[in-house]
């Protein structure tokens, strides 16, 4: 609906279409028209109002047509409006809207100043060595993050509407001629074409350009950190940050980034080696052991060594349960204790770590429900459970299902399902990329950032598996000319 | 074809390596060590000389087709013979899975359950093969490029724990009559003629660079591994090796460091049995791809893939029960059907496709 020259008729219409107590209209006089300011309380700078837009036109000297109210109102992203339409978008994204009696356009100023928390060390990435920022639930704030630390040109920031209703700003982020533009015109591609009402979070858009959607492995990478984010784009990958959330996706994902730390790169390169094998090892004892432990005991004794043996016939002399109903009991309990203190207050927390290891664990002991190697073998999968806190949602229920199969059918019922997984990974491919990247097809100039690292001075090219057009990380002259 | 998508020579080589040999590390060394005794390991070595010749001739016609193996087959013969041949193919690699899944059910209840009802217990397996027959070749390859090492560390394992136990001089003299050798290698003929594999396999390949080099080396490095296993085998066992079925489980058993650290060999076998599961899948896989190369389904078929696992689960139900009195029977009647698919058919292609380039050749002249 276009904008009309009576002042209150544009009023009227939209405070029909926007009926929310929030939002001001204060009206003023401007060389003696009447003139309205519509804002949105919590979202706009008050003060920058007043100086910037109300005050000048003010003490404008004339006000007769829009070139005269757009002289005064001469700021940076402001915009003409000629739509009650773009009038409302603009103030619910956080702008005020100035409307002059006698003009039938409206001038919008970027006054937005969103609630926001300070730059902090997230909770879920603390590291002992590298930089301690972190995301936070501003778009701008955190694309500023990333431009403090990539300052190039070629750094592309592209910003796409999300949400029926939301109208959640979404910004791809990639370097141009490292990232595949294959991949971003994808990604483009599948956000655009997203149909919801609204977009919360990251976690959104993640669902929705998923190749897989019921799949319980991971196809887009996350992290708070900028340092992480702006890595990730250096080596080829297009990054996606949504407003509102804290946490920026990148892709194309790879399984093996869930084992890589920033702190890997920072520190000294045999103990990121030491570090990363011990990741690897803590998630295969997490998933296997359990079910390893069930399937040894019910079905292949003879794979426990004898004096291991007898020490575990002595434990479970008495146990009312059978191995593998013990230790699936006992993994559901280890599973509502994590679930219930990861929710918990933390002063509440710290009653509940001792009312689960002491009270229920010792008790359980001493009452003859479970034995101890059971206890012994759940906290040590618990504790390898989060040497990689990335992977948790998907090893919890990995666990389960080793449990589950090798407690029906014990140490050939895991070699089964270790067949079934490897070839669902293996065929498994996230933005075009094999999910087992560089290992599976093996690529060996990859191999440079694998399990066993290489140093990273040496590290002279970027990832093969992403196929982004600048392959050497040193070759700037190319870059520079396109 | 099943899958579009390709795959790559050093996918090919992963392939022969680990899935050539593990197929005949269970039955294959007993079987040959009573008709050749301490030749054994000449035998074997004979035998994987015979296939080479094959696999020559298979990566000849990979090489020198332009396209894939089906619609040179076409220009070649024609489509009526080339289908008929693709669907005794498709039997052949249906039949060739018989004897590694007879060997895997029996290793998991000899070794692995030796009071449960392992028919039971082994019956998942046809969802697995299922499931992997379904993605396809590249999925396959992709997951045997894992496989093969997990499989290097099993025999390190297994040659680790076994190689101090052997007494050697069990082998001599080293060269037996070559009537017991060649009597030795007639007997485990089924357990060879891998290299066809790689004809069908050739279709896939996205480039043919360095194909001789790479594929003669793995080869060369599972007919090693092989040899070597036998080897060893039979210095361990000598006289009584032809008793003791499903090597690997065995020969490491005697080592001292078991009794300090448990029966780690153990792990070796587990290992190898999840080995043994993509080698028993991949003549099934080219099964459903001859299948799939006579009838141009289009899409993801996933009722041709059920059918060759569900008939094969089927064999060994009624198997179940005289496993070696199947593989006699096999022996006694599936010997010259093996040695025409074998053998003589990849012959065949190769001259074909030589005659044909020559022709080719010939009318650009």
């Amino acid at each position: 609906m276009k904008l009309s020259t009576v002042l209150t008729e544009n009023i009227e219409k939209i405070k029909s279409i926007i009926l929310a107590d929030d939002v001001i209209f204060y009206e003023f006089t401007a060389c003696q028209k009447s003139a309205v300011m519509i804002y949105a309380e919590d979202l706009s700078d008050k003060v920058m109002i007043g100086k910037l837009v109300v005050s000048p036109l003010q003490n404008a000297q004339t006000l007769s047509n829009f070139n005269d109210f757009k002289k005064v109102v001469n700021l940076p992203e402001s915009d003409e409006l000629t739509t009650t339409e773009e009038v409302v978008e603009k103030i619910l994204a956080g702008d005020g809207v100035c409307l002059v009696d006698g003009i039938d356009k409206g001038v919008s100023v970027a006054t937005r100043k969103p609630a926001s928390r300070a730059v902090t060390e997230p909770p879920t990435a603390s590291i002992l060595k590298g930089p301690r920022e972190g995301f936070v639930e501003n778009a701008q704030i955190n694309m500023s993050l990333v431009r403090q630390r990539i300052k190039t040109p070629n750094l592309r920031y592209e910003k796409l509407t999300v949400g029926k209703l939301s109208k959640t700003t979404v910004g791809i982020v990639y370097i141009k001629d490292v990232a595949n533009q294959k991949t971003v015109d994808e990604i483009k591609g599948k956000i655009s074409k997203i149909c919801v009402d609204g977009i919360i979070d990251s976690s959104y858009i993640i669902k929705n350009i998923s190749d897989k959607k019921t799949s319980m492995f991971k196809q887009v990478g996350s992290t708070e950190k900028p340092d992480i984010f702006s890595a990730k784009l250096l080596e080829g990958r297009v990054g996606i940050i949504v407003d509102g959330s804290p946490i920026a996706l990148t892709v194309p994902f790879i399984l093996l980034e869930d084992f890589q730390s920033s702190e890997d790169y920072y520190i000294n390169a045999y103990r990121a080696n030491f570090s990363r094998i011990l990741r690897l090892l803590a998630v295969v004892i997490s998933i296997m052991l359990p079910a390893f432990f069930v399937a040894s005991e019910l079905f292949h004794l003879q794979f426990i060594p004898l004096a291991f043996l007898l020490t575990i016939v002595g434990s479970i002399k008495g146990i009312p349960l059978s191995p593998s109903v013990e230790m699936f009991v006992t993994l559901l309990i280890f599973e509502i204790l994590n679930e219930a203190s990861i929710r918990m207050p933390r002063y509440v927390g710290i009653a509940m770590s001792v009312v689960g290891a002491l009270v229920l664990g010792e008790t359980a002991v001493n009452a003859g429900i479970v034995s101890t190697p059971t206890i012994m073998i759940i906290a040590l999968s618990g504790i390898c459970f989060y040497a990689v806190p990335d992977l948790n949602e998907t090893l919890s229920v990995l666990r389960l299902m080793f449990l589950t199969i090798a407690g029906f059918m014990g140490g050939y019922g895991i070699i089964l399902l270790c067949a079934g997984l490897l070839t669902y990974l293996a065929g498994f491919d996230s933005f075009g990329t094999p999910y087992l990247s560089p290992y599976a097809p093996l690529n060996l100039n990859d191999l440079q950032d694998g399990f066993i690292m290489g140093f990273y001075a040496e590290q002279e090219k970027r990832p093969n598996f992403l196929k982004g057009k600048n392959k050497r990380r040193k070759n700037f002259d190319e870059l520079e000319k396109n | 074809m099943t899958n579009l998508k390709k795959i790559s020579v050093r996918q090919l080589c992963f392939i022969i390596i680990p899935l050539f040999s593990v197929c005949k590390f269970y039955v294959l060394p007993a079987l040959v060590s009573g008709v050749s005794l301490e030749g054994g390991w000449t035998a074997v070595l004979l035998s994987f000389i015979f296939d080479f010749i094959i696999l020559l001739a298979s990566i000849f016609t990979i090489k020198n087709l332009e396209k894939p193996l089906y619609n040179s087959s076409v220009e070649i013969f024609g489509k009526t013979l080339t289908n008929i041949t693709f669907i005794l193919y498709a039997v052949y690699f249906f039949l060739k899975a018989f004897i590694p899944l007879v060997e895997q059910k029996n290793t998991i209840s000899l070794t692995f359950y030796e009071s449960q009802p392992t028919l039971l217990i082994f019956m998942p397996f046809f969802v697995v093969a299922f499931y992997i027959v379904k993605r396809g070749v590249t999925a396959f390859a992709r997951s045997v490029e894992i496989i093969i090492w997990l499989f290097l560390f099993s025999m390190l394992i297994i040659f680790a724990l076994s190689v101090p136990a052997g007494s050697y001089g069990a082998l001599l003299p080293l060269f037996n009559s070559p009537r017991k050798i060649l009597a030795g290698s007639y007997s485990i003929l089924l357990w060879f003629g891998d290299p066809v594999y790689l004809l069908f396999l050739g279709s896939y390949l996205k480039s043919k660079e360095k194909l001789y080099k790479k594929t003669i080396i793995s080869y060369a490095v599972a007919a090693i591994i092989t040899v070597f296993l036998v080897a060893v085998f039979y210095s361990i066992f000598s006289s009584v090796s032809e008793r003791q079925y499903y090597a690997p489980i065995k020969m490491s058993k005697y080592s001292i460091t078991l009794s300090n650290i448990g029966r780690l060999d153990y792990l070796g076998s587990v290992i190898l049995s999840l080995v043994s599961v993509y080698a028993i899948c991949m003549p099934l896989i080219l099964c459903y791809d001859s299948i799939n190369n006579v009838f141009s389904f289009k899409g993801d078929n996933v009722i041709i893939p059920f059918l060759v696992v569900f008939f094969e689960a089927v064999l060994i139900y009624f198997c179940q029960n005289e496993i070696f009195e199947s593989i006699k029977f096999v022996q006694r009647y599936f010997v010259p059907v093996f040695i025409v698919f074998a053998y003589v058919l990849p012959l065949v292609y190769a001259f074909a496709t030589l005659i044909h380039k020559r022709k080719k050749e010939k009318l650009n002249v």
